[in-house]
């Protein structure tokens, strides 16, 4: 870098913020693994399938 | 646990789709617009409203934002509520959700064509619009985890996790890039400047790319895509894993963007190396939406949807195949500033993001007003035309990349440029721009067919504002034996320890660093680089206003053929006053970092009075007004005011007397300018402060000979 | 109506998905894709009439005195829950179908299916409805709930998996702007930033992930044996010691980035062997088996088993299990298959006693306790497992161990000779690169790769040292009954009116029964749904129908139209249709699989419980004089026994003893369900003849991981030759290390999939 020494403490900044969600997002995970949210990795992917009965049907 | 009655809003998704339609309609226009003047210049017609510079702005917010952004709200508000079993949680918030984001939009097209930009990309409305894109947003967010606290379904499908995920990044990244001193009310100065601006910009840049343009598109996928082919995700463990790994290294993108730059070495290597590793999550979602179909392909033949999802999610594995590809050094040294960008640019919106939308719109539609689509057949053509617009977008930009970028680097023998005239490496390529814009016709009149599919299935069907569904409210948690309970305290232990701890750090680390963040004005950079006079930052503003950094570089990258061509190579000590700085990122004219001096300010005068005059066959606009309009001389004290908040060494002195000091060195050049007969012009017209900028340009350092 | 044009909506009309073609259920003409929803569509639409017969009922009457069933939870007199599992799950269509219980039996009030641990969690009204019912219902729907407790995945692997993953991804990236060359740039501050967040990121894996390793290395040294994690243990805390003083002096970043990645890597390992396995839970015990409780007479109610006491009299019903020895107070016959393997029934006379496990054939028994349930002679077939050392052999570690040490020993003299400063960055450099990731990572990706592939043969192992022992294999005993003969796999069909088999297939392919499966297998007829008019089936009985000419079917039992029982007549207004009997046949298609193992040095026996059969003539030259009947679980060991490298292929209860003396021993089973004894796998009847296959690939892949294993030694000597030369550096130990960890599992893999016979 050409004799700016004090451009780089941008990167704190940069960093600071990527890391707090980066955390928020550790967090997140860490709750995820703990109430369950993996304990079914193929259900959801079905579940999403099932169709409402609807007053009205749709022709497709 | 009796099942709970409760019913999914559908208008609020309706207005947003329709709103959709209709901004996606006035994007591509514009888009269409912008691509014709750059062969057809005489499209500017001469206003400053319509000129290139201010229009791409538009384009680029209104495909974004206006397009994308309501179609992902679209999306969102139907899918979530259908994963989650509950109706959005407040009508109220949705409504002020819906409205609000519409005012921003159509403050955004009153704003930029009248020049009120911050220049920064896909940042470029000002502060009053950027406070009501952050409480808009937060409102989306507060409707959004409301929702989600009030669900009757447990587990979080991953699109949620995609929509989770875009809220808070692009929440954060919006305000870090925006943080800006205003200095009017439509005028302000980024707090960042030079090559710290120029990081932020591109953090934000990349992540905006990333969390508003895929994150939450692949949210959409993940529901449409199974919803319309009628068969579940190919392995969701797949999207959980790549959805975490995507989220967890996300934070290191946007280095990529300034390669050859002034950013430091490693720097540049770090972004290049991130790029690649990321190519494994991207593509994770590519397989998954890809392989979703496997058994299936009979009837990707016969449902256009499912035609326009399958080019859709092509598209974003060709895109973020390339993307990693373009922030290698020696790939980025010949794309970079040349339409290879925009070609890899438009892959992605074109293809990934409008094809992802387009066939969201055909299946949502119908489905909400209860009827069937008007025309499968329209809706095939649509899908036919549209790809080959995107065909005819993409490949000529390819050529006129490649082109361009070889004919800048070209040697004679004895050493000197063998294209010295940047025009020639302009005038190469325009049949690829009127190339590039037929595509754009042809995107554009597939769009026309959605309209009519769209109003004709509006019209032919009734929509279902309101609609029933049921649900078992949420079932109770299997209590855990006593005997686990302590296992798992004793886990959670560490995590919380982890996660705390990890905050106090980046607390601290941010208590330390901040004051930092201000340029220490008794440490010299570069010694010779000085703030520019009042007159220059007006004329910058000016600079500003017009959108030149659309088609003008400032960042010279040391290549021999650069420096042959523009002069001594930039260095990152030349931009320390830059608020905000003006890089850019496109070539479509001569790069302008070592302009000053270069010509006469009477070569200014003419070129923008019409740019054929000093340079025949150029495709820039006419900037007639600047020779006419007034320069508010009072606006300056203000600017410099501002300037020495955020820490540019102007004395007290210089910023009451800036409009004073402004107008002698008007007078001055001015004076100069009026020596050519042909010329009679008054130091308060625009055309003055801009020359007095452009001839600033790059004179600090002596070029060492 | 074109009785030709099969062209038909593909959706289920209950669950709406896609029917697979073959596998289509006609009900007054809707399609559905299986007797399960084809049922629920009907309940829903108000017919009654159907619903569980008393006999499924009375199979679930014990379930009454649930409450300390695993998974049940009572939280008000209104609201149960019952976690339940159902192996049957398989599909989109189970799910959805279980889910909208709620709509077909109003008493439950929500359904929730865990796809991936084939469980359901059923909320209902207990003051409405019994769990027997629920029971009995899911039974009758198609997904009868297994009482065996299924294994809970632990959610905080998960957890730990991906937190190591987010600091390998962190501190990699931090790591690399030293790489770059950020320090010659002069920017001291920031270096001092990247160094310590790689350190930080290091330690959180470590502190969270990595100690599983720390603690199993310290609990192998205080049980004084040799395990891989000692080594391993050994690695990471020189690697983290190091790299703290290097950061607190200045010198450099340390190894933090190799640190990280390397504890994600051997948690992935670890992550994956005990998923691949966990699909199949054979911790069994035999009281998994046997009815929760039963039916006290004198104290008037179902009590649970361990609350027997001697002398109580106790009901069972048809079908129902013995449950503790008792002395039948009446005649009755007996099942023993479950015990001995013989099919033959039993008849017990007044007085005499009768054996747990034994299954009630006749109509209802009284009898009196003679010993309490738990201590009887079947708990002693029931042993443990030895527990498991690792994959490297415990002399293989000590040897590996001892000579990084050694070596970093005289490593570190020499060097103190030449440049003492140096000394002790050497010897801890040689620990830390010696570090067996890649060794460690070797068999568990090799065989869990291996585990996918060779499921797909319908072998499914209990673990990866399953597929070791199946390399060695150099003989194979072979139980008679169920393994080397089967049930239903084909039956042979008397078509008497060729002219009526659109009919019959039409009736036969409403029907969920097997042997009607079997009848429309065996017809290659056209599905005529217009043609059946009324349709009827009666469980234990048959199917009655009318077709559309007005003629009468019945399809099923002699019983039901006054003909011989045996086999399963088609009668069509009193003229003979069909006959159909399924059999019991010997599986000729063995013949080839014994040439194909005996090529592969394999020699057969026949060790067998069951009375005496004529085996097939072209078995007789696999066999010779190698057959042995009407053996005893006792004796049928001590055959095995001095038979070195034995594989005992059989099923059933009975076999366990034999199991335990071979070296490794696989259990047959039929359909979806089956018993799962102690055996060290399964192995799917009608996958038999792919045998010599799943040997061959055992050998090939046993042969990779011994390549793995050369190849990672060789990244560990180079590392180490680096390291006593002087020239380890935290850039070559991160290219080092996950290089040789990512190219030993792509090695393995890749292999593992490559030998894998193709289709």
């Amino acid at each position: 870098m050409k004799g700016n020494p004090t451009a780089m403490n941008i990167i704190f900044l940069l960093l600071f913020f990527s890391l707090l969600i980066a955390a928020a997002f550790l967090a997140a995970f860490v709750w995820s693994a703990n109430s369950g949210q993996f304990e079914d990795v193929q259900g959801p992917a079905m579940r999403m399938l099932r169709e409402e009965r609807k007053k009205q049907t749709t022709n497709s | 646990m009796e099942k709970e009655i409760f019913k999914y809003d559908n208008v609020t998704t309706r207005n947003f789709l329709v709103a959709t339609v209709v901004w996606g309609l006035i994007a591509f226009l514009v888009g269409l617009t912008a691509a014709i003047q750059l062969f057809y210049p005489d499209l500017n017609l001469d206003l400053p409203w319509l000129t290139f510079g201010r229009l791409r702005a538009l384009h680029t917010n209104g495909a974004i934002f206006a397009f994308v952004g309501n179609a992902i709200f679209a999306g969102v508000y139907h899918s979530m509520q259908r994963l989650l079993k509950t109706r959005m949680a407040s009508d109220v918030l949705s409504k002020i959700h819906f409205i609000g984001w519409q005012l921003i939009i159509v403050s955004a097209v009153i704003t930029l064509p009248m020049g009120f930009t911050s220049s920064k990309e896909y940042a470029e409305l000002e502060w009053p619009i950027d406070i009501a894109i952050a409480l808009v947003w937060v409102i989306f967010g507060i409707n959004m985890f409301w929702t989600i606290l009030k669900r009757r379904e447990r587990h979080l499908y991953v699109a949620i996790w995609f929509y989770i995920a875009t809220f808070v990044t692009v929440a954060v990244l919006h305000i870090v890039n925006n943080i800006e001193l205003p200095v009017s009310a439509f005028k302000s100065y980024s707090v960042f400047a030079g090559v710290q601006d120029a990081l932020v910009q591109w953090w934000y840049g990349h992540n905006a790319v990333a969390f508003f343009l895929t994150t939450p598109v692949l949210g959409l996928m993940y529901y449409f895509l199974p919803k319309a082919a009628e068969r579940p995700v190919y392995s969701y463990r797949l999207s959980i894993i790549h959805f975490w790994a995507l989220i967890f290294i996300y934070i290191w993108a946007g280095p990529h963007h300034l390669l050859y730059t002034a950013l430091p070495d490693w720097a540049q290597s770090l972004g290049t190396v991130f790029s690649i590793m990321l190519i494994f999550p991207s593509w994770g979602g590519m397989i998954n939406g890809l392989l979703t179909l496997r058994g299936a392909w009979d009837r990707v033949r016969d449902s256009a949807v499912l035609k326009f999802f399958v080019v859709a999610i092509s598209a974003y594995g060709m895109a973020t195949l390339e993307g990693p590809l373009l922030s290698l050094k020696n790939l980025n040294a010949i794309a970079h500033y040349t339409d290879w960008i925009p070609a890899h640019v438009h892959i992605g919106t074109l293809g990934w993001n409008g094809f992802l939308i387009f066939g969201m719109i055909y299946w949502l539609l119908p489905r909400l007003y209860q009827t069937s689509l008007y025309s499968e057949k329209l809706a095939n053509w649509h899908f036919f035309i549209g790809t080959l617009g995107i065909v005819f977008w993409a490949l000529p930009m390819y050529v006129a990349g490649f082109t361009q970028s070889m004919m800048w680097k070209q040697f004679n023998p004895d050493g000197s440029l063998l294209y010295g005239n940047f025009l020639e490496t302009v005038t190469q390529i325009i049949p690829m721009y009127m190339l590039r814009a037929f595509g754009g016709l042809l995107y554009l009149v597939g769009a026309t067919l959605l309209v009519i599919n769209v109003v004709r299935t509006i019209k032919s069907g009734s929509l279902l504002r309101n609609e029933e569904a049921s649900a078992p409210a949420l079932a109770k948690r299997y209590q855990k034996e006593k005997g686990e309970y302590w296992h798992r305290w004793i886990e959670r232990r560490p995590v919380t320890l982890l996660f705390w701890s990890t905050v106090v750090i980046l607390i601290g680390g941010a208590v330390e660093i901040i004051p930092t963040m201000k340029i220490d004005a008794n440490v010299p950079k570069l010694e010779a680089v000085k703030p520019y006079t009042p007159l220059e930052l007006a004329g910058r503003d000016l600079y500003i206003r017009e959108g030149c950094n659309a088609c003008h570089s400032q960042m010279v990258r040391p290549f021999r053929s650069e420096t042959a061509r523009y002069g001594e190579y930039s260095k990152a000590g030349e931009f320390v006053y830059d608020h905000p700085f003006l890089w850019g990122s496109k070539r479509t004219g001569p790069d302008l970092h070592r302009v000053g001096g270069k010509y006469p300010d009477s070569w200014h005068y003419y070129h923008m009075k019409d740019p054929t005059i000093m340079s025949p066959g150029s495709i820039m606009p006419r900037y007639g007004w600047l020779l006419t309009n007034a320069l508010d001389f009072e606006s300056i004290p203000p600017k410099i005011e501002a300037m020495i908040t955020l820490g540019v060494p102007y004395t007290a002195e210089e910023a009451e007397h800036a409009d004073a000091i402004a107008l002698e060195q008007a007078q001055k050049i001015a004076e100069n300018l009026n020596k050519d007969e042909n010329i009679e012009v008054l130091p308060e017209d625009e055309i003055v402060a801009l020359i007095a900028y452009l001839q600033r340009l790059g004179t600090d350092i002596k070029t060492v000979e | 109506m074109d009785s030709n044009a099969q062209h038909y909506d593909s959706s289920c009309s209950f669950c709406e998905q896609p029917i697979d073609g073959s596998a289509v259920v006609i009900r007054r003409e809707r399609l559905f894709c299986c007797a399960g929803c084809a049922t629920a569509h009907d309940m829903l639409s108000g017919d009654s009439g159907y619903g569980p017969a008393p006999e499924l009922l009375s199979k679930y009457e014990h379930l009454v005195v649930a409450t300390a069933a695993e998974g049940f939870q009572r939280y008000s007199s209104t609201a149960a829950l019952w976690e339940v599992s159902l192996p049957a799950i398989h599909c989109t269509s189970c799910l959805i179908l279980l889910e909208r219980m709620p709509e077909w039996l109003d008493e439950v009030t929500d359904v929730r299916v865990s796809f991936s641990a084939k469980r359901a969690s059923v909320h209902f009204n207990p003051e409405l409805v019994s769990i027997s019912v629920v029971a009995a219902w899911l039974d009758f729907v198609g997904y009868p709930p297994s009482l065996i407790t299924a294994k809970k995945q632990h959610s905080s692997e998960v957890m730990k998996l991906g937190i190591a993953g987010f600091a390998m991804g962190n501190a990699m990236m931090s790591a690399f702007p030293e790489y770059f060359g950020l320090d010659a740039q002069g920017h001291s501050e920031l270096l001092i930033l990247f160094r310590y967040s790689t350190a930080f990121f290091a330690t959180v894996s470590l502190i969270i992930a990595g100690r599983f390793y720390l603690e199993s290395a310290w609990k192998a040294i205080r049980g004084r044996t040799w395990s891989l994690d000692i080594p391993i243990a050994i690695g990471m805390t020189a690697l983290w010691g190091w790299s703290s003083m290097l950061l607190v002096q200045g010198t450099s970043g340390g190894y933090f980035d190799s640190l990280s990645g390397l504890i994600f890597f051997l948690l992935l390992g670890k992550f994956l062997q005990r998923r691949t396995y966990a699909a199949f839970s054979f911790e069994r015990t035999v009281n998994d088996f046997l009815p929760l409780s039963v039916f006290c007479v004198n104290r008037g109610q179902f009590v649970r088993l361990g609350d027997l006491q001697e002398g109580d009299t106790i009901e069972l019903a048809k079908g129902g299990i013995v449950p503790a020895e008792v002395h039948a107070l009446s005649e009755v016959e007996i099942d023993y298959s479950f015990i001995t393997g013989e099919s033959q029934p039993v008849s017990v006379k007044t007085g005499n006693t009768l054996l747990v496990g034994g299954k009630i054939l006749s109509e209802g028994l009284r009898a009196t306790v003679a010993k309490k349930a738990q201590s009887t002679s079947v708990e002693q077939l029931w042993k443990d497992d030895a527990p498991d050392t690792g994959w490297v052999s415990p002399k293989m570690t000590a040897w590996f161990t001892l000579t990084v040490i050694a070596l970093a020993i005289v490593g570190g003299l020499v060097w103190w000779d030449i440049n003492p400063t140096r000394a002790i960055e050497i010897s801890v450099s040689v620990l830390i690169i010696a570090c067996p990731c890649a060794l460690s990572l070797a068999a568990p990706f090799a065989y869990g790769t291996a585990a996918g592939v060779l499921s797909k043969y319908g072998v499914f192992l209990k673990s990866g040292r399953g597929v070791e022992e199946l390399s060695k294999t150099k003989h194979i005993a072979w139980d008679k009954t169920g393994t080397l003969t089967g049930q239903n796999i084909a039956g042979d069909l008397e078509l008497h009116r060729r002219e009526w088999s659109g009919e019959l297939a039409s009736i036969v392919a409403r029907s969920a029964h097997p042997i009607a499966a079997g009848i429309r297998r065996a017809l290659d007829a056209e599905i005529l749904p217009e043609a059946i008019t009324q349709w009827r089936e009666v469980n234990g009985e048959g199917i009655h129908a009318r077709d559309i000419h007005g003629r009468t079917w019945f399809v099923g039992s002699g019983a039901g139209c006054g003909r011989p029982a045996g086999p399963t007549y088609a009668v069509c207004d009193g003229t003979l249709a069909a006959l159909y009997r399924p059999s019991a046949a010997y599986r000729t298609e063995l013949t080839l699989v014994f040439r194909e193992l005996e090529d592969l040095g394999i020699t057969h026996h026949l060790i067998s419980g069951d009375i005496p059969r004529e085996l097939p003539q072209e078995w007789h030259a696999s066999f010779a004089d190698r057959i042995h009947f009407e053996r005893s679980p006792g004796q049928k060991a001590q055959l095995i026994t001095p038979l070195e490298n034995c594989l005992f292929i059989g099923d059933g209860l009975n076999d366990i003893d034999a199991m335990k003396s071979a070296a490794i021993g696989l259990a047959v089973v039929e359909g979806k369900l089956g018993y799962f004894p102690k055996s060290d796998g399964i192995l799917f009847a009608d996958q038999l003849h792919q045998f010599a296959h799943v040997l061959r690939y055992s050998k090939r892949m046993v042969a990779t991981v011994k390549a793995a294993y050369i190849l990672s030694l060789v990244y560990n000597l180079t590392g180490v030759v680096l390291a006593l030369l002087g020239h380890l550096s935290p850039v070559i130990a991160a290219v080092l290390m996950p290089l040789s960890s990512i190219s030993v599992v792509l090695f393995v893999v890749l292999f593992a999939w490559g030998f894998a016979p193709k289709d």
